[in-house]
């Protein structure tokens, strides 16, 4: 018998640090006319808009500084995770256990903007929302572990059920009297306030069976078996069979190797299995109705009810099955060691998140199980010890891998045949400002889909023999590339023009030890993929009076016909102005890095230094330097990470931090 | 020991509640049609919800509206035409407006709109309820689909009819073909004439059901349909229907009593037919009036100011039209009160749009003011043109003359058939101007292409001070004023700018939706 319980209380004041435009504290720091001083001579902040009426298009009422001083957003989060399991032993060799673990989370939220935030409206504004979310496991499982000579045998079967709800409450107020009761005083607002409220839930039932066999610590075979149901499914395809099995051979283990003076472990392993995948909001497979009021007459407010979203009637798990060899070797009683393995992922029934056709009225994006993808890729890990004299070792260690990422199919066996089925991962970007990210078969998921681009028109002859393709171009404009080679630049000839996903990832550390001192380095990196420079097309841009980055300096002008960036000349010609540019290849970047994750260099406190105290002193720095060729902050992150399908998006992303510490450790 | 035997127990407890249809779902916090669909308040608040869809920022709200006055000669987008805030409904620019993000946003609206009408026309009939009531209900749904099929016609041409519910996920299912625009049309008057015959009038629906579609608004609308369709004869019996209807429909004293007036009578006034109803508090308030509040002003919610008056249109109205302060805001009060800023001296110097104002709301989401869709001075006019061309100017002065007396101008006489019909299109550009069909009349009227390019001939009109002497503009004022004017290069206009082209996300989305001709 046993019990845990495990309390947390964690308060987190957050910033808003990404998002696109005028959202984020990233994004207004960059945008800020730098020739606006940080407050007008009245007190308030200033923003673009108050630049002088020369900027036809000023705009923006935000500051960053604001962001900072007139906007929290506090959040407190209680998390209660407690556990009560019973062993019982029925005979010598098999045991049944059972467990029941909850874990009771909740999370207030408290963001309040101040009237001085926005320039163009004072009015105050206070965001209270509150989470609850109860996770409730039972897990029962009976083991039967014999051994017979050499033989050993495990089995295990079992029973788990879990049950989830989450429910989310939240209350805008707007228009305080005054900025001293912060989001404490809702009911205060001139504004009638806005009330919302969410609940889902979901469960999910498995039975499940494992076996272990293992002859000599020679040979080992792992067999499992697993039915799944989620309630998130569509009735009648809730359930899934997911069966694995597993083989190994300790070669090193075979009399023809022992004693080996070389070898110390070498194992082949094989296997073969399928995993499930139910991520997915919950409710999607059912038709359902929203809510919808309307007012009439005197502004009564009446209830109104019109259809969110159509059934997805065989909504069903997304099945990966994968196949890998690998090989374990180590020589040298373990001085060095290497990992290899080698899989073929077979994903079926993809889960997406896709956009209806707008005729069908239902906005809401459909989450249905479209197409196939593979992947297939490798990992080697090698790790040594270089140096092993008295006073100096030095370890070093490297890991790399490849992963080829292939939709194989699209759409639902009956419909395909079509073949040039796609699809455009619902996503919240305005069509026409960036690529897409985009579905279709041959590819990789989540390619970049848009305009390919041909550096610029550098001169007037060049413009002239381009009017034909892009009717109005100016010299100096971008020059855009008919894919299709019709002669006529048009939607038709948006084409794949990039892929988010590295050809490598890969890691490098050591560790080297020099008496009393400890020098361990960290670094890891990619190589390939591409990633959108979203932000960069954002500051870039030559209008609203905002800030652009210096090297938009060097744009085309007759005197400067090898400039980099486009004229800045507003003048649209069809498919192709300056209006497309987001939408090309011209923002995407290089992806590949190196990254200095850490560097720590340690010293031991010699014995007896601090009497029967033992210590150290350290100096640690994080994310000290990134080698790599892309323009914005970080090369690694995206900024569609919750939308299935997107990668490599760059929104405005916070800078990651370099951290130096200085530590002292004492043992005692 | 003992415990053991109690989480057993517990846990096959648990086993056993397990079984039956513990994985179901059912969600607790939305409805399923599996549910709904069952009594009368059910067909009630379908119908509620498919006139809510008109209300969204995408429809009426904004997107709607500004688009069609910035695809005409009245206004302009005073931000560069290539930042995507900016982009204005471009339409010399065909590669721009494909991608247009209001024309994108405002293809999602209208289907949802006509999606939500189907669900009712669908469900209500099998519900068993008051047959007077269900009646009325599908009468409104049949009105509001025919409402926005017409919007849709007149702006892309011939659309996919989809007179049913949406009932499936599968997208190649989905993926429907256009009809032509004759085939909407006739639905179109189809729908209205039957919710002609239902509906009841606006004088007979109580004080809590004001702004339901009524008798009036489906005739006057047919009527209007039916001008678009040079039905002379059955626009002017049906616009003479609501003319003479039981409702004592009438203008209002004053233009601007529709508008801003503050006598607390703007919406639901006696000379409203139909209105999309906002109350003000979000999301029942609509964001319209930001897009005209001069930029950085200090009046009103949005002060965006990012669409812009013409002066060539401005000048088009006479001094003494009361129509033209109802129409255009000239000055505004300064934040300090105690002065009043003038047209030339607001950041961007031209007149801005007048309507839709509402400087004493205080949130951008919540102007509370209805937005017109159809009133009667329309139907006067609706009235006008039909009569005078199927008989003539005689019978027709009447009610032309009707709209021009309340604007404060003489009454016309001894015109033409071609001059009254000019006289007309002009009445109703002014009367109706900004109101959601800028363009579409410059279409009608055959007026699209001329006026574009009227615009590259203005005056500046004459500027006051605060006490009403006249303000002599330095020459910088002027210039800058000049700099506002749109430029004509970018409103070379064609013949297939007539109708907006279909985004190219529907494209993407149903590839057996076909381009209108003309765009890439």
């Amino acid at each position: 018998m046993g019990s845990s319980i495990n309390i947390s209380r964690s308060i987190n004041n957050a910033a808003e640090t990404e998002g696109e435009a005028t959202n984020s504290i990233t994004a207004t720091a960059l945008q800020m006319s730098p020739i606006l001083p940080v407050f007008l001579p009245d007190g308030t902040y200033s923003c673009n808009r108050f630049l002088p009426a020369a900027v036809p298009d000023a705009q923006g009422s935000r500051n960053p500084m604001a962001f900072i001083n007139e906007f929290s957003d506090q959040s407190v989060n209680t998390r209660v995770l407690t556990s009560l399991f019973g062993e019982y032993d029925i005979t010598e060799n098999l045991k049944l256990k059972v467990s029941v673990g909850a874990d009771l989370e909740n999370r207030d939220r408290h963001v309040y903007r101040t009237s001085k935030f926005d320039n163009i409206n004072p009015l105050n504004s206070a965001d209270v929302s509150s989470v609850d979310r109860t996770s409730l496991l039972n897990e029962n499982t009976l083991n039967y572990n014999k051994k017979f000579g050499k033989y050993g045998l495990q089995v295990l079967a079992g029973y788990t059920v879990q049950k989830e709800t989450e429910e989310y409450r939240s209350i805008g107020g707007r228009g305080f009297a005054t900025d001293i009761t912060g989001p404490y005083d809702l009911g205060a607002g001139s504004v009638v306030p806005s009330v919302n409220s969410l609940y889902a839930d979901f469960r999910i039932l498995s039975t499940l069976g494992r076996v272990n066999y293992n002859f000599d610590d020679r040979y080992l075979l792992t067999v499992t078996g697993r039915r799944d149901g989620s309630s998130k499914f569509a009735a009648g395809n809730k359930y899934a069979f997911f069966p694995s099995v597993g083989a190994a051979w300790r070669i090193s283990n075979e009399s023809f190797l022992q004693g080996s003076s070389i070898l110390s472990n070498l194992k082949l392993r094989a296997g073969w299995g399928q995993v499930g995948n139910q991520e997915l909001p919950t409710y999607r497979s059912l038709a359902l109705l929203q809510s919808d009021p309307y007012n009439f007459g005197n502004g009564t407010i009446v209830n109104g009810f019109s259809p969110l979203r159509v059934a997805v009637p065989d909504l069903t798990w997304e099945i990966t099955s994968q196949t890998n060899i690998g090989i374990d070797a180590s020589i040298l009683q373990g001085r060095f060691n290497a990992t290899f393995d080698y899989y073929i992922k077979k994903t079926k029934d993809l889960l997406l998140e896709v956009s209806l056709p707008e005729t069908s009225g239902i906005l809401d994006p459909s989450v249905q199980n479209l197409g196939e993808m593979e992947n297939i890729g490798w990992e080697l890990a090698m790790d040594g010890t270089m140096i092993r004299a008295r006073d100096l070792r030095w370890k070093l260690g490297f890991n790399i891998s490849q992963n080829r990422n292939t939709i194989t199919s699209l759409g639902k066996p009956s419909e395909v045949g079509s073949g040039d089925q796609s699809y455009l991962i619902a996503q919240p970007t305005f069509a026409g400002s960036t690529p897409r990210s985009y579905v279709t078969v041959g590819e990789s998921v989540g390619v970049f889909y848009g305009y390919k681009t041909d550096g610029l028109y550098r001169s007037q002859a060049e413009a002239d023999n381009g009017q034909q393709l892009q009717p109005g171009v100016l010299p100096g404009m971008i020059r855009y590339v008919d894919v299709n080679g019709d002669g006529v630049l048009n939607s038709a000839d948006r084409t794949i023009i990039g892929n988010p996903h590295p050809d490598f990832i890969f890691g490098i550390n050591s560790s080297l030890d020099y008496k009393n001192f400890q020098l361990r380095l960290f670094a890891q990196g990619q190589e390939g993929g591409q990633i959108y420079n979203s932000m960069r097309r954002f500051n870039s841009t030559v209008t609203r009076g905002q800030n652009v980055i210096a090297e938009r300096a060097d744009y085309w002008t007759p005197q400067n016909t090898d400039a980099v960036w486009p004229t800045p000349i507003q003048t649209p010609p069809n498919v192709g102005g300056t209006g497309n540019m987001g939408e090309s290849d011209f923002f995407l970047e290089d992806a590949s890095y190196l990254r200095m994750r850490e560097i720590t260099l340690t010293y031991n406190f010699p014995q007896d230094f601090l009497g029967k105290l033992g210590g150290s002193i350290y100096v640690t720095g994080q994310n000290l330097f990134t080698l790599t060729g892309y323009s914005g902050y970080n090369p690694d992150t995206n900024g569609r990470s919750n939308v299935r399908g997107s990668f490599g998006w760059d929104i405005s992303t916070y800078p990651l931090a370099k951290t130096t510490l200085i530590g002292v450790k004492l043992d005692f | 020991m003992k415990n053991i035997k109690y989480i057993l127990f517990l846990s096959i407890a648990i086993i056993t509640a397990g079984c039956a249809g513990f994985l179901d779902e059912v969600p607790k916090n939305s409805i399923s049609p599996v549910n709904f669909y069952k009594t009368g308040q059910d067909a009630i608040s379908a119908v509620n919800g498919a006139y809510a869809a008109l209300r969204v920022n995408d429809y009426y709200s904004r997107y709607w509206m500004t688009s069609s006055s910035l695809a005409s000669d009245g206004t302009y987008s005073r931000l560069g035409t290539t930042s995507d805030r900016g982009v204005i409904i471009h339409l010399s620019d065909a590669g721009m407006v494909v991608s247009n993000r209001y024309n994108i946003a405002i293809w999602s609206a209208v289907w949802q709109a006509v999606n939500r009408a189907n669900a009712v026309l669908d469900n209500v009939p099998n519900i068993e309820m008051d047959e007077t009531l269900k009646a009325r209900i599908l009468g409104e749904a049949k009105f509001l689909r025919a409402l926005t099929y017409f919007n849709m016609v007149r702006r892309w041409g011939g659309v996919p009819l989809i007179l049913n519910e949406t009932n499936t996920s599968d997208i190649s299912a989905l993926q429907v073909s256009r009809n032509s625009a004759d085939e909407v049309y006739s639905q179109i008057v189809k729908d209205l004439t039957e919710a002609v015959s239902v509906l009841p009038n606006i004088s007979s629906y109580g004080n809590e059901d004001i702004g339901r579609a009524s008798k009036e608004a489906a005739q006057g609308l047919l009527a209007k349909v039916q001008l678009y369709l040079k039905d002379w004869n059955n626009a002017k019996t049906n616009a003479l229907a609501v003319i003479n209807s039981p409702s004592n429909l009438d203008l209002m004293p004053d233009p601007k009593d529709n508008w801003w007036t503050g006598n607390g009578n703007v919406d639901n006034n006696v000379e409203s037919i139909f209105e999309v109803q906002y109350n003000g508090v979000s999301p029942q308030g609509h964001q319209l009036g930001n897009n005209f509040e001069p930029n950085a002003s200090g009046y009103g919610p949005g002060q965006w100011g990012t669409i812009i008056g013409s002066l060539w249109w401005y000048n088009q109205f006479e001094d003494k039209d009361k129509r033209k302060e109802a129409t255009w805001l000239t000055e505004y009060p300064a934040p300090s009160g105690d002065s009043l800023i003038q047209w030339h001296e607001f950041r961007f110097p031209v007149p801005h749009v007048n309507k839709y104002r509402d400087p004493q709301n205080k949130v951008s989401d919540g102007m509370a003011y209805n937005i017109k869709v159809l009133r009667f001075a329309d139907v006067l006019l609706t009235a006008a043109e039909a009569i005078n061309e199927s008989e003539g100017p005689g019978g027709a002065y009447e009610y032309v003359n009707r709209v021009r007396r309340r604007a404060g101008l003489d009454d016309l006489a001894s015109l033409s058939k071609e001059q009254l019909r000019d006289s007309i299109y002009l009445e109703f550009r002014k009367e109706l101007c900004f109101e959601g069909q800028d363009y579409e009349e410059l279409v009608r009227q055959g007026n699209l292409l001329k006026n574009k390019a009227a615009y590259s001939v203005y005056t500046i009109p004459p500027m006051y001070d605060d006490n009403g002497n006249v303000f002599t503009p330095p020459a910088s004022l002027i210039a800058t004023i000049k700099s506002r004017q749109p430029v004509l290069d970018n409103y070379e206009l064609n013949e297939w700018n007539t109708v907006f082209p279909l985004p190219q996300t529907a494209l993407d989305r149903n590839p057996k939706l076909t381009q209108n001709q003309g765009y890439p």
